[in-house]
């Protein structure tokens, strides 16, 4: 059991992002980060991953009943986002063999599921948009992670790859936390939860 | 820790020499810039002090190159893509092989090319040798972390610059007194140089590594 608690968090940069946001997401649990362009929904996501530090209030980390700190945090998420990108210059092969050191008939599955499989030998600066967006998700589920955090997941990708997203995402939903920033409707719509940076509500 | 130096150095080299920008930027600055001084200079240059100050700017800039590695990563995003995987520590440490790996490279390129163009006689080859290695390994030691500093914040040239000149100094001025002797015919042991080296660069890369989780993960 994996959990996340967040206090009181307030972020600003020259402007108020937000303020005073506090939720708890654990194993099981998933928690959609909504709200209009600007109000913050990525800079939560970052908090939450801690990429970046808030300005007040403060996230911890369970690990059941052990704290983690926020330094190895990292090695408990899967992020799925655009300030995230796999190395362009490798395969998808050896960006695999490099995250996990071989790839495992989990990861051929996984790879088949998102068709990327009759690509996984080309380098991925050759890849569209859509297939680089499959390809983060591939990376960050191959991982297996207890927490799962998305930034506009499905964005750049077709409809079939959002359908296959989706079911990824209801399949891992029982053993993962997952939390989800975004302004799409059936994004936000398969979590259980939602917070609106507009107005603060933790619904 | 093993396996993760090892993917990590793997996916460097073969990202370099994919892209080929590092080997391409040293390599052709290395060469340039020592036959474009052995032409300008027109045999004229007879101080080995001269000589050894012109061969370490040369290895110096050169080498300066070799930070790219870390600009990369945060350039194309994928400075947080590899710190889901591994830890700070060992990207550090495999950063600092490829700087080393590089920075040998240099210093092996531009100490013999240097010696060809400028008709240069060398009365110490292996003094001249444990320098050329041991300040190498001490500037990379250095230039890893100012990269890796000059890289999150964001700036290439100006930073870099100014932080690398004043720790990069001692070193600076011990290889090029004790290269400049390597030039002389008479007697002299560099064995005091190279324990300085040798102690700078262990510290400096226990500072470093210890540092490095903090600059790193601060983007």
């Amino acid at each position: 059991m994996f959990t996340i608690k967040a206090h009181n968090i307030s972020k600003r940069y020259t402007y108020r992002l937000f303020s005073n946001i506090s939720f708890t997401v654990s194993t099981g649990q998933s928690i959609a980060i909504v709200g209009p362009n600007g109000s913050g929904k990525s800079t939560l996501l970052k908090i939450i991953g801690s990429i970046v530090f808030p300005d007040t209030g403060s996230v911890e980390y369970f690990n059941h009943q052990d704290a983690i700190p926020a330094g190895n945090v990292f090695h408990y998420t899967g992020i799925v986002a655009p300030y995230i990108q796999c190395y362009n210059q490798l395969t998808l092969t050896e960006n695999i063999n490099f995250a996990f050191g071989a790839v495992t008939q989990d990861a051929i599955t996984l790879i088949k599921r998102l068709d990327l499989y009759q690509h996984k030998d080309r380098m991925l600066h050759t890849y569209s948009t859509g297939m680089l967006q499959r390809a983060k998700i591939a990376m960050a589920l191959l991982k297996k992670p207890p927490v799962l955090l998305l930034d506009e997941p499905g964005s750049n990708m077709d409809e079939y790859g959002r359908t296959i997203l989706f079911e990824i995402i209801k399949e891992i939903s029982s053993h993962t936390a997952i939390v989800v920033a975004t302004n799409d409707s059936r994004e936000a719509n398969i979590c259980q939860r939602s917070i609106n940076l507009a107005t603060s509500v933790v619904a | 820790m093993l396996p993760a130096l090892l993917r990590n150095i793997v996916k460097d080299v073969r990202i370099e020499f994919r892209s080929r920008i590092v080997i391409s930027l040293i390599v052709s600055f290395c060469v340039i810039v020592t036959v474009s001084i052995g032409f300008a200079s027109g045999g004229m240059i007879e101080s080995p002090m001269v000589h050894s100050v012109l061969l370490w700017v040369i290895i110096f800039f050169s080498g300066m190159n070799s930070s790219h590695i870390f600009y990369r990563e945060i350039e194309e995003n994928t400075a947080l893509f590899n710190l889901m995987y591994y830890s700070p520590e060992s990207i550090f440490v495999a950063k600092l092989f490829v700087n080393c790996s590089i920075m040998f490279a240099v210093s092996i390129i531009v100490g013999v090319l240097y010696l060809f163009v400028m008709d240069v006689v060398v009365y110490h080859p292996l003094s001249y040798a444990s320098m050329l290695l041991s300040g190498s390994l001490s500037l990379a030691v250095c230039t890893t972390i100012i990269a890796a500093i000059a890289a999150v914040a964001q700036a290439r040239g100006g930073l870099f610059a100014i932080l690398s000149f004043p720790i990069t100094l001692p070193v600076i001025t011990v290889v090029i007194k004790t290269t400049a002797q390597s030039f002389l015919a008479v007697i002299f042991s560099p064995f005091s140089a190279i324990l300085f080296l040798l102690a700078f660069s262990s510290l400096l890369g226990v500072v470093s590594y210890i540092l490095f989780p903090y600059i790193w993960r601060e983007f």
